[in-house]
């Protein structure tokens, strides 16, 4: 027994172990237990105490279910709070330049400390729930609720723990200076913050009974099974992005990313056609197409800042079949690789997405004119045109050693200046005491998406006009000034010359 | 195994700390990595120990490259830097326990091996103790046992004697010894100048990122072309009739005398301090002790750096 404990123990991930240790070490962690534990012990006798009692002959059907809600929402609360907060900024330190922690220079990958780090979290976040249990026990005593609702909620709870927490592991992992995790890291509060809330919420319309949400239908679990599926998607991609962003740079750390992002896309487009087949109905392709603006919107941010080189490693991988090398063009490492793999997926999915709304007709009339789609289409369209036009910008910083990690916050500047240039040039130029964008000064605001997407969908089709018309000469333009950039990259991207040597030993070995 | 840099390069923005820097150095050696403050001696073992990524250039251990296949490099590594560890909520035991297990050393193996270094590196009355309550001495202590803890054939110790009380210093010099005596690869930066002439077989002089000097002890004196050593010399009497013939004869530099004792800055090599001797004996003096310190590395620093930073 010994040796099989031992065994086991020899399995488990070091980080696991050297997280759960200082997890039950720590003060902190035993400090917050004991806080929390009291305000739900001081929530509950109050609830207790100060509860107007039904007549002696009536029992009250809703204290459990009082209870509860506000015992999960306290556990919430506090896990999404602490476990979070522990576990990123414990990444954020140990890869600070600083404060060397030595961990990433061990046999351990990266993909094993960030899983160690999540499962640990996990761990600790069980520990908590497990504390909450004799409170949940005794909710449940005190009627109102049944078991399944608890699971149901309590298995809510945990996701958004562990969302968040993956979303913390992230930001931890973006190379940046302090100052800029710092504000990183209070996006991702605000995040949270909304996550909670709103999850609050959904919870405690369900434990009254105001959502319409009936357990007893099928559809109610075959929809938490999607929610599910999504929720570990996406929790999927935020850690394969936090993978590639601590693995060396010497690694073709793009390959994982761009096929996990092809198998999710994949996948979501398969869940959300069976679901919109079912319905007769077009408009649930829409979760589809969302998952696809924002994944690939994303994809020409990150190819951006990727490098135009590749090292020895990533050359010595590339094969020296034709096909199969334009093939891998696409995944591996390299903002040009990069750059295409989002521009095909996002030409996919726009085209597939109108194809599926003419075959099938929406019986909604706003939506069979494609206006969804169409503001995803525009949506990845400015993302195109500005994500090129920073990527121009740094190549000509090239000479100043413009780091090409930072070549978003060139596209972040373009895009606040493409928004915020057009209400200065009219105020100064025109006249400004009417408010609105009338037709005539609708030219001014084409570099600004927010005002031309709203505007293009919701008015004439003169806006619509002017912006596809404004956006396909952008994009025409700087996808002619990248041309040579992209030309070039694809004639780079070859496997190392075999030294005439090394021919010879293969051809006599054959 | 050998330890190569080919033409290092690391730049932060137009800085360049490291400036295409070249040397090598293999197994048994202790080579020092010297420099004042700002010279890229820190960048370069964070490039070694495969925490910063170069510019441009490469370094091999065994044909490795440590900028291409980091993964397999780590292995051959063991990375002792100028800060400490820290953490609040694990023992020095679970501290290195943990890296046991990260280097995939298992089960009885992981225990003796643990066991093994903490008793090699004497932490084994403080194994039970939190990091953050240790003194520095004790801090540095761990951070050398956890570089140990995979038995690599490779060290990199940047500052590990800074801060360190005398006794801490002399117990570290002794396990660079031993160290050094089981065959592994030592590269070692450090201020004291005097220490690491006492263990180094080799040195790296390096200022503003551009190497001044690189080689073994021989090969740096060579280079400076001439041998500074400081010679002590207990006379039974006459101390300060000696110091002053000292001062006539060729190769010495300087001569003091304090409480009966000459120390002489000679330049010369092993052949002239015997012939010095020799010199000082027919001269009629009666000498009681006649120890030549090994090569001061201190004054070929002094020649050949200028003290500037970038």
């Amino acid at each position: 027994m010994t040796e099989f404990f031992s065994h086991l123990g020899d399995r488990i991930n070091p980080i696991v172990v050297k997280e759960t240790r200082q997890a039950v070490n720590s003060r902190l962690v035993a400090g917050f237990l004991l806080l929390f534990l009291s305000v739900q012990l001081v929530v509950m006798l109050l609830m207790m105490t100060t509860r107007e009692m039904p007549d002696q002959d009536e029992i009250d059907l809703r204290a459990g279910r009082d209870v509860f809600t506000f015992v999960q929402g306290i556990l919430l609360g506090t896990c999404l709070i602490l476990i979070p907060a522990m576990t990123g900024v414990r990444l954020a330190i140990e890869r600070s330049d600083v404060n060397v922690d030595l961990l990433f220079i061990s046999s351990l990958t990266p993909r094993a400390v960030l899983l160690g780090k999540l499962v640990a979290a996990g761990a600790l976040a069980l520990l908590i729930f497990s504390a909450c249990a004799p409170f949940m026990t005794f909710a449940y005593v005190m009627r109102g609720l049944d078991v399944p609702t608890i699971v149901v909620v309590l298995t809510a709870d945990y996701l958004a723990v562990m969302t968040v927490t993956m979303l913390a592991l992230f930001i931890a992992s973006v190379p940046a200076n302090r100052g800029l995790r710092v504000l990183l890291g209070f996006f991702g509060f605000v995040g949270m913050c909304y996550l909670g809330a709103g999850l609050l919420a959904l919870t405690t319309a369900f434990l009254r009974g105001w959502s319409s949400l009936d357990m007893n239908a099928w559809e109610f679990w075959v929809s938490c099974a999607g929610l599910l599926a999504l929720i570990l998607g996406v929790n999927g991609l935020l850690f394969v992005w936090s993978v590639a962003l601590i693995s060396p740079a010497a690694a073709n750390r793009a390959l994982p990313v761009r096929i996990y992002t092809l198998g999710f896309w994949l996948a979501a487009a398969i869940g959300f056609g069976i679901w919109s087949l079912y319905l007769r109905r077009p408009e649930p392709m829409l979760g589809w197409g969302l998952i696809s603006c924002v994944l690939f919107s994303l994809q020409f941010i990150i190819a951006i800042c990727e490098r135009d080189q590749w090292g020895a490693r990533v050359a010595r991988r590339i094969p020296r079949q034709l096909i199969l090398r334009m093939l891998v063009f696409f995944f591996y490492s390299g903002a040009a690789g990069g750059f295409a793999f989002g521009a095909f997926g996002a030409a996919i999915s726009i085209s597939g997405l109108a194809i599926w709304f003419a075959v099938i007709p929406s019986p909604l009339r706003g939506l069979t004119e494609q206006q969804p789609v169409l503001v995803l289409g525009l949506v990845l369209a400015y993302t195109y045109c500005y994500s090129l036009t920073a990527a121009v910008i740094r190549r000509l910083l090239a000479k100043s050693s413009f780091p090409p990690g930072y070549t978003w916050v060139i596209g972040v500047i373009l895009v606040g200046c493409g928004c915020a240039l057009p209400y200065i040039v009219r105020f100064a130029l025109f006249e400004h005491s009417r408010y609105g964008y009338p037709d005539e000064l609708t030219f001014l605001y084409l570099t600004n998406p927010f005002v031309m997407i709203i505007e293009a969908v919701r008015y004439t089709e003169t806006h619509l006009l002017y912006t596809i018309a404004f956006l396909s000469a952008w994009g025409l333009t700087v996808t002619m000034v990248n041309l040579p950039w992209f030309v070039k990259q694809i004639q780079k991207f070859q496997p190392p010359e075999v030294p005439e040597a090394v021919v010879g030993a293969e051809g006599a070995g054959e | 195994m050998e330890v190569e840099i080919d033409n290092l390069r690391k730049e932060y923005g137009r800085t360049r700390a490291v400036n295409g820097i070249s040397f090598s150095f293999s197994s048994g050696q202790v080579f020092g990595f010297i420099g004042p403050n700002g010279a890229g001696k820190s960048t370069t073992m964070r490039v070694l120990a495969t925490l910063e990524e170069p510019t441009s250039g490469n370094a091999t251990i065994d044909g490795v490259s440590v900028i291409e296949e980091p993964e397999k490099a780590h292995k051959y590594i063991g990375y002792v830097p100028d800060n400490l560890p820290s953490h609040r909520d694990i023992t020095v035991h679970e501290y290195l326990d943990f890296f046991a297990r990260a280097y995939n050393i298992r089960g009885e193996k992981r225990r003796q091996t643990v066991e093994g270094v903490e008793e090699f590196t004497n932490l084994i009355g403080i194994r039970d103790k939190t990091l953050n309550a240790l003194s520095k001495g004790m801090k540095n202590r761990v951070s050398i046992a956890r570089a140990l803890v995979h038995d690599p054939p490779v060290l990199l110790m940047d500052e590990p004697a800074a801060g360190l009380d005398p006794r801490a210093r002399i117990e570290l010099r002794e396990l660079l010894k031993v160290l050094a005596g089981q065959g592994k690869a030592i590269l070692i930066s450090s201020h004291i100048l005097s220490e690491l002439a006492e263990i180094c077989t080799g040195a790296v002089i390096i200022e503003r990122g551009k190497i001044l000097r690189a080689g073994t002890l021989q090969e740096i004196i060579a280079q400076s072309g001439k041998a500074h050593r400081t010679i002590v010399l207990r006379p039974l009497n006459r101390a300060e009739e000696l110091r002053k013939t000292l001062l006539e004869t060729p190769g010495v530099e300087d001569a003091r005398e304090e409480d009966g004792i000459v120390e002489v800055d000679f330049v010369g090599g092993d052949e002239a301090c015997c012939d010095l001797l020799e010199t000082i004996l027919r001269a009629g003096f009666r000498i009681l002790e006649y120890r030549p310190r090994r090569v001061d590395l201190e004054q070929i620093f002094l020649d050949v750096t200028r003290g500037d930073v970038q």
